[in-house]
């Protein structure tokens, strides 16, 4: 940039057996996260390259033995020596902590990577690492072993190309997993692409033939229209922000979906802020605060959490001196750079509104819309609870909360349609081929459907009139009524199907002792649920389930399943256990979890107890978003046969 | 010298206040980030901090007061020892009699779901009894075996 980059404009720091020694506290972890953080890190440094005007290329390649190449087309790391150290500038790099190009500010700017651990911090957690640089005519190469140089610097030939190469193997040794997953990756590298615009960006899986060469031209407009893409929109158009001056640019797009959930996107020097920070408090602070303003007086019973639902929002500051929570730079901190993105938006959006009384119609509505729905959801639960002292369930929550999910059921989560977890449920089917089979709160009936050819006549039960319709399509029969009060008589079927639902009644014994009343003597029940690993999660896991179903009234152990079970009379109790990795965005992002009991369910995630994650398997992705390993029990019992 | 018991009970109170505050200020912090105040959330933030550290400064005084004997006011405050065992008694009393008393009265109310929570919570605090017992018993060990002292 403004001066020479050569081996003088390398400031020496000191040695980095630390990095080894306590990995996590600069690669965030070391199990698949840490592994892939070591390729985006390389990806950052060339993306450095190409903010700073010096390269337009950047290629990722994932190779067959599990080792990956980061290849740019910029500047070349300095290979001469370096005047303090008496080595190579490029070793310097790679084999000291806090020795780079951007300590001192000449010559990068606003820089993405590390603040110089860097390049040394995958040296150092890399099994084998080889370098490659291209520059002044010539092509270098060193190689290292778990951050020692094994072969020096060597003059490769003469090249007129221009660029680094860093091809590395993560060091098995220090992470759990090194596979590294060329979706993640890409993912990154397509939030990279449409941040530069210009830039190109592949990525090469040798291992599966994988080719993919992105540039993009449409910076954070197209980033969103990406992010969006599914979604339907609220307002057509997008509606953008952009300043720049001081040394700071920020770009930011928003536009408000009929989805539940509120997803912002944020970057500061092309780094994805996942956990947000002072440019997103203060996005969504502004963005709250204009909308607010318009509605006037209506806003005054809503929340920010109301007024910015289903909001889908791409923000990009590029500063000078940026500051993060932490070496894997999830939080911004920078307050005065927070400062002028809340004017910067407040400013513009205030403008956008005043331009287009259309789009300020159709965000207050959809605000107010959120906001009724809230008081709704929280109604529902009061309603649920008062009525409960007798069997006294107010049905009509039931039904309008599933006649509402009814329209999207199928992708509310994974479990309901996922194969290997019904194949469970009619593996243990063991009844006659001519059975009658009864589906019981069978939702859109795919339990009883996985029934079908093990017996002869299915007939499925639902509260919900839209779920029986969709049940329709499944099973032989539907009738619309309630587990509590079967429509059935006594000992009318041979087999009774249901799954993940007694835990949303307020008395299970009851609907227990009425699948058992409409069983014939030696009839079969299987029913699958949800349970805790242990008795340290159980607690951990009511909160969950609770903040994403209002109508969750029990968090059974296995343990309490089974007793709820045989206290209901059945005997021959087996259980087959399933685990089953759930996407909790996908879960939660539904009509009766609240955006604020969104939010509070990834804080359970992130600040999980010990106690807990020590029993109970799950994962936060790099960007935020959780997977849950639920452990599924499925039963299989028996009413006793009066002979 | 006897404690004064006025003043023990005093700052025993004041201790439950502070540590009650501290978790409810950490509560209000979450809530305030996630409704986009992220101002009051870092008040919320650093106020728990310093009334978690309060709440210690109350023990601290406790123990001195005490003597790390029980006045008959409460668990005792005192070495690893002492407060293993008193935990063990205090979590056996949540276990055994708090949550299932709680939980007995939420479903007389007609309150399944908090009833499932109380129990839930029952069930943590007798693995806590456990966990505690065995820290107990691991205290028993010697800790140098293997070094030659007799």
């Amino acid at each position: 940039m403004t001066t020479d980059y050569d081996a003088e404009a390398i400031t020496l720091y000191s040695g980095l057996e630390a990095v080894r020694r306590n990995p996590s506290m600069y690669v965030g972890s070391t199990g698949a996260d840490g592994a892939h953080h070591l390729v985006l890190e390389l990806v950052d440094n060339a993306v450095d390259e190409a903010a700073a005007g010096h390269c337009g290329t950047i290629s990722v390649e994932l190779h067959g033995d599990g080792s990956c190449s980061v290849t740019d087309d910029g500047r070349g790391i300095p290979t001469d020596q370096h005047p303090e150290a008496g080595v190579p500038a490029c070793e310097l790099v790679l084999t000291t902590l806090h020795s780079g190009g951007k300590f001192d500010r000449s010559s990068y700017a606003t820089s993405a990577g590390l603040h110089g651990v860097g390049l040394a911090c995958v040296n150092a957690l890399s099994k084998w690492l080889r370098l490659d640089v291209w520059r002044d005519g010539a092509h270098h190469s060193e190689s290292f072993a778990r951050g020692s140089v094994e072969t020096p610097l060597k003059r490769v030939g003469d090249s007129a190309r221009r660029g680094t190469r860093v091809w590395f193997r993560p060091d098995p040794e220090i992470f759990s997993s090194c596979v590294l997953d060329a979706e993640l990756l890409y993912a990154r590298l397509l939030d990279i692409a449409y941040l530069h615009p210009g830039l190109r960006v592949d990525l090469v899986d040798h291992r599966t033939g994988r080719n993919e060469s992105l540039c993009e031209r449409s910076g954070v407009r197209g980033l969103l229209a990406h992010r969006a893409r599914d979604a339907e929109k609220v307002h057509a158009e997008p509606v953008t922000f952009a300043w720049a001056g001081d040394g700071c640019v920020i770009d930011a797009a928003v536009q408000w979906t009929e989805g539940y959930a509120e997803q912002v996107f944020a970057y500061v020097n092309t780094i994805r802020t996942d956990l947000g920070g002072s440019h997103v408090d203060a996005l969504r602070g502004a963005l709250a605060g204009v909308v607010a303003d318009h509605l006037g007086p209506a806003a005054d019973r809503m929340t920010v959490v109301d007024i910015l639902e289903g909001l889908t929002a791409v923000i990009a500051i590029r500063i000078p001196d940026a500051r993060f929570d932490g070496q894997t730079k999830r939080t911004l901190r920078n307050d005065e750079a927070g400062a002028r993105v809340f004017d910067v938006v407040t400013e513009q959006a205030r403008r956008a509104l005043a331009a287009d009384p259309e789009l300020a119609r159709r965000i207050a509505e959809r605000a107010v819309d959120a906001s009724r729905a809230r008081l709704a959801a929280r109604l529902a639960g009061r309603t649920a609870r008062s009525r409960t002292r007798a069997v006294e369930v107010d049905y009509a929550v039931y039904q309008r909360q599933f006649g509402i999910r009814s329209k999207d059921w199928h992708d509310s989560c994974a479990w309901l349609t996922d194969e290997e977890l019904l194949g469970k449920h009619a593996e243990l089917c063991a009844v006659p081929p001519d059975a009658r089979m009864l589906d019981v709160c069978c939702g859109s009936g795919v339990v009883g459907g996985a029934f079908r050819g093990r017996v002869g006549e299915t007939v499925g039960l639902d509260l919900t009139p839209e779920m029986a319709a969709l049940a329709a399509t499944r099973l032989d029969v539907v009738h619309q009524g309630t587990v509590y009060d079967l429509p059935f008589p006594d000992a009318s079927f041979d087999l009774v199907v249901t799954r993940e639902v007694l835990h949303l009644l307020p008395r299970p014994e009851r609907p227990v002792s009425e699948i058992f009343r409409v069983l014939r003597p030696g009839g079969q029940f299987i029913v699958g649920q949800i349970v805790p690993y242990a008795d340290v999660d159980a607690f951990w896991m009511f909160r969950v389930f609770k903040k994403k179903q209002p109508l969750l009234y029990q968090m059974f152990r296995e343990e309490d399943f089974r007793a709820l079970l045989t206290g209901g009379g059945f005997t021959d109790v087996r259980m087959e256990e399933h685990f089953l990795w759930e996407s909790i965005d996908r879960w939660i992002d539904t009509h009766e979890t609240t955006p604020a009991n969104r939010q509070e369910i990834y804080r359970l995630y992130y600040e999980a107890p010990r106690e807990v994650r020590a029993v109970h398997p799950f994962e936060v992705l790099p960007d935020g978003s959780v997977r849950d390993r639920w452990r599924w029990c499925v039963y299989s019992v028996r009413k006793p046969d009066r002979g | 010298m006897e404690p004064d018991r006025s003043l023990t009970d005093g700052v025993r109170a004041a201790f439950l206040a502070e540590a009650a505050t501290a978790a409810r200020y950490t509560y209000c912090a979450r809530v305030a980030d996630i409704e986009g105040h992220p101002e009051a959330a870092r008040v919320f933030g650093e106020l728990a901090e310093s009334v978690a550290c309060a709440a210690h400064g109350h023990l601290d005084v406790l123990r001195d007061l005490l003597g790390g004997d029980d006045t008959g006011a409460g668990p005792v405050l005192g070495d690893t020892r002492g407060n293993l065992a008193a935990a063990i008694s205090g979590d056996l009393g949540e276990a055994g009699e708090r949550y299932p008393g709680l939980a007995a009265r939420a479903h007389l109310d007609g309150a399944a779901d908090v009833a499932s929570w109380l129990e839930t919570l029952s069930t943590l605090k007798r693995t806590h009894v456990d966990r505690l017992e065995q820290a107990l018993t691991g205290l028993a060990e010697p800790r140098f075996a293997g070094n030659g002292a007799p």
